[in-house]
C-alpha cells in the first residue's frame, strides 16, 4: 500500500497543477460568458470556440478527483494516527468532487435560463464560490501529497488492534460536515426564495453529509472486522457519553433560542421548512466537537 | 480517614522502558484498548477502571497497587 500512496501522490500532484491551469481556463470561460448572458446577448462564438476545451477540463478535473478520493481513503487505511489535515482533504475532496457535478448542472441551468430570457444572476454567484472551493481543495492536496512524501520515508508501521485514529478523523470530520450543512442552509436562508430552499434542500443535505457518512461506513466496516470486544474502549465510552449530555442540553437551548425568536420576528419564519436540516447538523456538529474535546481533555 | 483531595498515578511510563522499550501502542493492543487511552492513562489524565487496571498490572506481572498508586494533591 505504502507503494500504491506513493505512485498516486506522484501522479495527483502533476495532475494537481494540470487542475489549477484548468481551472483558471474556465474561470477565464466564464468571466467571458458572464457579461453577455446577464446582457443577454449573443453567446454562439464564445461557445464555439471555448465549449469544448471547458467539457474536456471537466472530465479532467472529475476524474482526478476521484483518484483524490482513493488516494486520500488510501492514506486513512495505511497511516493509523490521526490527522486534521488528511481529515480535511478527504471531506474536501468529496466535497470538491460533487461540486464539479454541480457546475455542470449549473451551467446548463443558466444556458436553459438564458435561452428561455430568464435572470441568471442568482446562479452566477454560486459558480465562482464552486470555483474558490476547488482552489482550497487543490491548495489543500498539493500541502498533504508533500507533506505524505516526507512522512511515508520515516513511518513505522505498527500492528493497530484497536483503532483510534478512524475514530478522531471521523470526529473532524463531523465537525466539517455539521459546519458545512449550517453554512449551506445559512446562504440560502440569506440569498434564496423559498422555492428554491425546498428544491435544494436535499441535495445540500446529501452533499454536506456524505463524506461523514463514508468515514463513519468504513469506522463500521473496521468494527465489524476487528471481532474484538466491545466497539469503543472504556475512555471512548466516557467520552461519547460526556459528549451526548453536552449536545442534548445544548442543541436543547439553541433550539429554544431559534424557536422563540422565530416566534416573534415573522420574517425569519426558516423553521418551517428548514427546522430538521439545521437540527440535524446542529447536532452533527456539537457531536462531533464535543467528542473531539473530551478524546483530547482528561476525564474520568 | 482524613478528607485531603488524592489522585491515582502510575508507574506506566517507567514499566514500559524496564520492559523492553515497549511503546503505548504494544501495551494497548495487549490490554485491548486503544493508545488514545494508554496515553491518557499514563498522563494520569484518565483513571482506568478495576478491569484496565488488573490488566496492564498483569502484563508487567506487577501487582496493582505496584503500578497504580494514589498520591495527594498539591
Amino acid at each position: 500500500m505504502k507503494k500504491t500512496i506513493n505512485i498516486i501522490g506522484k501522479i495527483s500532484i502533476f495532475l494537481a497543477f494540470s487542475s489549477i491551469g484548468g481551472l483558471i481556463y474556465n474561470m477565464f470561460f466564464y468571466e467571458r460568458l458572464r457579461p453577455l448572458i446577464l446582457g443577454f446577448k449573443d453567446i454562439t462564438a464564445v461557445l464555439e470556440s471555448m465549449q469544448i476545451p471547458v467539457a474536456l477540463i471537466f472530465i479532467f478535473l472529475f476524474l482526478f478527483h476521484a483518484l483524490t478520493v482513493i488516494y486520500v481513503f488510501l492514506q486513512i487505511v495505511y497511516f493509523k494516527r490521526e490527522d486534521f489535515l488528511r481529515a480535511l482533504a478527504f471531506f474536501l475532496s468529496i466535497i470538491s468532487m460533487l461540486m464539479v457535478l454541480g457546475d455542470f448542472a449549473l451551467l446548463n441551468d443558466i444556458g436553459k435560463e438564458h435561452a428561455a430570457g430568464l435572470d441568471t444572476s442568482g446562479e452566477w454567484p454560486m459558480l465562482y464560490a464552486s470555483q474558490i472551493l476547488h482552489f482550497v481543495f487543490l491548495i489543500v492536496i498539493i500541502i498533504l501529497i508533500f507533506m505524505t512524501f516526507k512522512k511515508i520515508r520515516r513511518d513505522r508501521q505498527e500492528v493497530v488492534l484497536k483503532d483510534e485514529a478512524v475514530f478522531i478523523n471521523a470526529q473532524y470530520i463531523g465537525i466539517l460536515s455539521g459546519l458545512l450543512g449550517i453554512a449551506f442552509f445559512g446562504f440560502l436562508l440569506l440569498t434564496a426564495e423559498l422555492w428554491a430552499v425546498k428544491k435544494g434542500i436535499f441535495m445540500v443535505s446529501l452533499i454536506s453529509i456524505l463524506p461523514y457518512l463514508l468515514i463513519v461506513a468504513y469506522w463500521l466496516i473496521i468494527k465489524v472486522r476487528e471481532k474484538r470486544g466491545p466497539w469503543y474502549d472504556e475512555k471512548q465510552y466516557i467520552d461519547i457519553s460526556r459528549a451526548s449530555l453536552f449536545t442534548m442540553v445544548t442543541s436543547l437551548v439553541i433550539m429554544t433560542v431559534v424557536y422563540v425568536v422565530q416566534y416573534f420576528i415573522q420574517s425569519l419564519r426558516f423553521l418551517e421548512i428548514m427546522w430538521f436540516p439545521f437540527f440535524f447538523f446542529l447536532v452533527l456538529l456539537l457531536f462531533s466537537a464535543s467528542t473531539l474535546f473530551f478524546s483530547k481533555r482528561p476525564s474520568g | 480517614m482524613d478528607n485531603k483531595s488524592q489522585t491515582l498515578k502510575n508507574n506506566i511510563r517507567k514499566l514500559r522502558f524496564e520492559y523492553g522499550e515497549i511503546s503505548q501502542q504494544e501495551l494497548a493492543n495487549a490490554v485491548g484498548v486503544t493508545r488514545l487511552t494508554i496515553h491518557s492513562v499514563e498522563n494520569n489524565k484518565f483513571n482506568p477502571s478495576v478491569v484496565l487496571a488488573i490488566k496492564i498490572s498483569d502484563y508487567f506481572n506487577k501487582k496493582v497497587e505496584e503500578v497504580f498508586y494514589l498520591s495527594d494533591d498539591d
